[in-house]
């Protein structure tokens, strides 16, 4: 890759410095046919299936890099249409050890998000590894008769290729990823770095850039196509895992279709707000087919816009987005199009953009919307949710957060009276203030420092866990005896027997307060998941009214037992006795410890004694 | 010749109206308007701008100007590293949205985000149009809140530019900032568990805990 690098390797005792100054002065026309090699012999291995290049994403890579026409960009990625075999590999690994039964319970959708961030990062790393090495190859074998002095600058331009390539040219990202940006192209290092850099001609350097430019593209293609791969793979081998303890449950005729929604079956709180918000939507559309409401006074679409014309385009890349495409990034790139059919039309001004959009998102009722939302958030590698997709991603989401919080008040009074009680139901109030969403904030994953050690690491990423606050306080006491009172729950709902390695994974977590990613891998765990499901109930008594809280903690009590599958009820409890015995331990749940009673802490040790039978 | 690049998520924020999306337009298409169709909406765009050798990339987010999005804002300036508060000189009820932006912004978007308060318009002064927020009332609102101040023409490009280098001369360069994120990372390392160490500890609980 660096062939145009010749500089002196100080340590190689073998260099000899006079060939090194006649390669780097002598005019390097032919360099770029070096390049070429290996990208044709690619070219061959790769050529069994075409896929389209014009992507928005790439189209904007375009843009960035004047210094590469067009042609040679296309040349580059069309040969690009599958994955290398090593890389493949990898997917493979990858979705062979997410089916492996490590986990004692399923893992949630933010954990698994977090396990696809981490291999994203890993395949992105193996990407530039992999572009760097066929292009070093390649040159090998061009100069098949060359020196040991070559074999010598292989070694260093391999090392230099490492911070070449690392150099992106999409600035954004280098700005989410310091190591990378650390390149010898830099301001600073341009100057004053080592003799190395300042043996190349500017039009070396301009080589060089294209070629870096060239990997770069390879490399995000490498990425989208890894995207693609990983859950086309997912569908084809479905995500059940092949022992008692599921990791999710599927029924057989789902893996014929990719449902995002398959994906969110063990995070209730999704699921449950993405149900409410379907409802929420078709109730609203039935309302403007009835004429109850009139969307396009409603939304303030009247001065001028038509939404007519477009419907039937947006409705198909909406339906594209929801049902027909699998990986994230497919589904970006449908929001993409969309995003750019709404924009580059005349009449539009921006502060029409989202009425625009909320009005085809209830007129046309694609299913599942909100979930293939977060699924993108999720699931679209972070590095390459920029720009362009994060804006059209937050759009659709501010869309969703609007039609969520849509409630009668919002409408007419005249409606108000027209609404059956069906549809006042759905209109009652806003979703997010009946199912809260676990915190996005804390999956941010750690893509910017650390990537190195992430390397490696890819089955214990750094999914966080509740800090359990110890002091001597009458809260931490508190959370002390909850903790342990719920660890015997857990044990009661749910024992399974834990593996021994599998214990260990409980002190793997990085130690990060106040969010729901833990790794079930042990019954213990439980405790601490139940703790928090406690504190999330918790804080919204105290923030709303306790009907609604007690109904969506219901609702979350009955979505546990039913997404993961997997729960026991010891044989000493019978149904009945069972559910009774729950109610006892659940009316003391949104008390304070400093509020109870003697009475009341005798009762409580009953329910604990009970417990231990 | 490559000099780094930072890159700035400025978000646009004022009430409907105001020019917010011809302030963009007027900055943007200046220099590209060999590039660019007429009819882009400036839903989002990119520009960038050299300023003392050191090239700033904006990524512009603009905002619908609708009261009833408003509570929608924060999904747009999360992350933001900078804000354009808009308001139309011509009409002082924008002003008083743009004094709950800024308010807003200081309470709820990043905590060194740069803002600029923008008074549109002022080409209309010309036109016979009313003035009917002073200068020196948007001039006293950015002094107390610590904003850049600018008023502008979108029409005629007054002024346009100048809000963009001016939040760019604010933005801290790359450089400062890679030294942040290298002590960030150091710091997320030493915070970063031990994975062997944790490994060992367990297993010994492992032992007897069954």
């Amino acid at each position: 890759m660096a062939r145009q690098l010749f500089t002196p390797p100080i340590t190689n005792p073998r260099f000899d410095p006079n060939q090194s100054i006649r390669e780097s002065y002598k005019i390097t026309a032919s360099s770029m046919h070096f390049q070429q090699i290996p990208h044709e012999d690619q070219n061959d291995n790769e050529k069994n299936s075409c896929d389209e290049n014009s992507t928005t994403s790439e189209k904007l890579e375009n843009d960035k890099s004047p210094i590469l026409t067009k042609q040679e960009i296309d040349d580059a990625l069309s040969e690009v249409s599958n994955l290398p075999p090593e890389l493949s590999k990898l997917i493979d690994i990858f979705i062979d050890d997410l089916k492996q039964p490590k986990y004692v319970r399923p893992l949630s959708v933010l954990q698994l998000s977090s396990l696809f961030q981490s291999f994203y990062i890993k395949f992105d790393k193996a990407s530039f590894q992999h572009v760097s090495a066929v292009n070093n190859s390649g040159n090998n074998y061009s100069n098949g008769g060359s020196s040991s002095f070559l074999a010598a600058k292989e070694t260093l331009s391999s090392g230099l290729s490492g911070i070449f390539g690392r150099s992106r040219s999409s600035s954004a990202n280098s700005l989410m990823r310091p190591r990378r940006s650390s390149s010898l192209f830099s301001n600073e290092s341009m100057s004053n770095s080592n003799n190395a850099t300042q043996m190349l001609s500017p039009d070396e350097i301009k080589k060089q850039l294209r070629i870096n430019e060239l990997n770069n593209m390879k490399i995000e293609k490498y990425m989208e196509l890894c995207e693609r791969d990983v859950f086309k793979k997912i569908l084809i081998v479905g995500t059940s895992v092949s022992s008692p303890n599921k990791m999710k449950t599927f029924k057989p005729h789902q893996l014929q279709t990719f449902k995002v929604g398959n994906l969110f079956r063990n995070s209730v709180e999704f699921t449950e707000y993405n149900r409410l918000l379907n409802e929420k939507i078709l109730c609203l559309s039935k309302l403007s087919i009835m004429n109850k409401i009139n969307l396009i006074e409603f939304l303030s679409l009247n001065n001028g816009i038509d939404p007519e014309p477009k419907f039937k385009e947006i409705k198909e890349i909406l339906y594209e987005f929801t049902y027909h495409s699998i990986s994230p990034c497919e589904k970006i790139k449908a929001l993409l199009k969309l995003h750019e059919i709404m924009t580059y039309s005349q009449e539009m001004s921006n502060d029409d953009y989202l009425s625009l959009l909320i009005y085809y998102i209830i007129t046309i009722v694609p299913r599942d919307i909100f979930l293939n939302a977060e699924f993108i958030r999720l699931f679209r590698y972070k590095k390459k949710l920029v720009e362009t997709e994060s804006f059209a991603l937050t759009n659709l989401e501010a869309a969703l957060v609007f039609v969520e919080g849509l409630t009668k008040s919002d409408f007419s009074n005249e409606l108000q009276d027209k609404l059956t009680e069906n549809e006042g139901k759905f209109l009652e109030s806003s979703i997010s203030s009946r199912v809260s969403l676990p915190s996005k904030a804390t999956i941010t994953h750690k893509s910017n420092g650390n990537s190195n050690s992430n390397i490696g690491d890819i089955m214990t990423p750094t999914i966080q866990r509740p800090d359990v606050t110890r002091s001597s306080s009458y809260d931490g006491f508190r959370t002390v005896f909850d903790s342990s009172l719920k660890n015997i729950i857990g044990k009661i709902r749910s024992y399974t027997p834990p593996h021994p390695n599998t214990v260990n994974g409980n002190n793997l977590h990085n130690n990060n307060s106040n969010n729901n990613l833990n790794i079930p891998r042990s019954s213990s765990q439980l405790s601490i998941e139940l703790g928090n499901r406690d504190t999330m109930e918790m804080s919204r008594d105290g923030s709303r009214s306790t009907s609604s809280s007690s109904r969506s903690s219901a609702s979350l009590e009955h979505g546990n037992r039913e997404f993961t599958g997997d729960l026991t009820v010891t044989a000493s409890i019978n149904g009945a006795d069972r559910k009774e015995f729950q109610k006892s331990w659940k009316k003391y749940k949104g008390y304070k410890f400093e509020d109870l009673t003697i009475c009341e802490l005798r009762d409580l040790f009953e329910i604990y004694q009970k417990m231990m039978q | 010749m490559n000099t780094s690049v930072t890159s700035i998520k400025l978000v646009l924020l004022g009430e409907a109206a105001v020019g917010k999306s011809s302030i963009v337009l007027r900055f943007v298409s200046n220099d590209f308007a060999e590039n660019k169709e007429p009819t882009i909406g400036a839903a989002f765009l990119t520009q960038r701008v050299t300023i003392n050798e050191h090239t700033v990339k904006f990524e512009i987010w603009d905002t619908a100007g609708q009261e009833r999005f408003a509570s929608l804002a924060p999904m747009y300036y999360r992350n933001a590293q900078a804000a354009l508060v808009v308001y139309d000189v011509t009409k002082p009820q924008s002003f008083i949205k743009a004094r709950h932006w800024v308010k807003e912004l200081h309470e709820q978007a990043s905590k060194d985000i740069i803002i600029a308060l923008v008074g549109n318009k002022i080409d209309m002064l010309q036109e016979g149009g009313e003035r009917k927020v002073a200068r020196e009332e948007g001039e006293k609102l950015a002094e107390e809140k610590g904003l850049l101040f600018f008023e502008t023409s979108a029409k005629t490009g007054e002024n346009v530019n100048d809000v963009f280098l001016g939040i760019g001369e604010k933005v801290p360069l790359k450089k400062e900032e890679e030294q942040n994120n290298a002590n960030n990372e150091r710091e997320s390392n030493s915070k970063r568990v031990d994975l062997n160490a944790a490994n060992n500890g367990s297993s010994t609980n492992n032992a007897c805990s069954c």
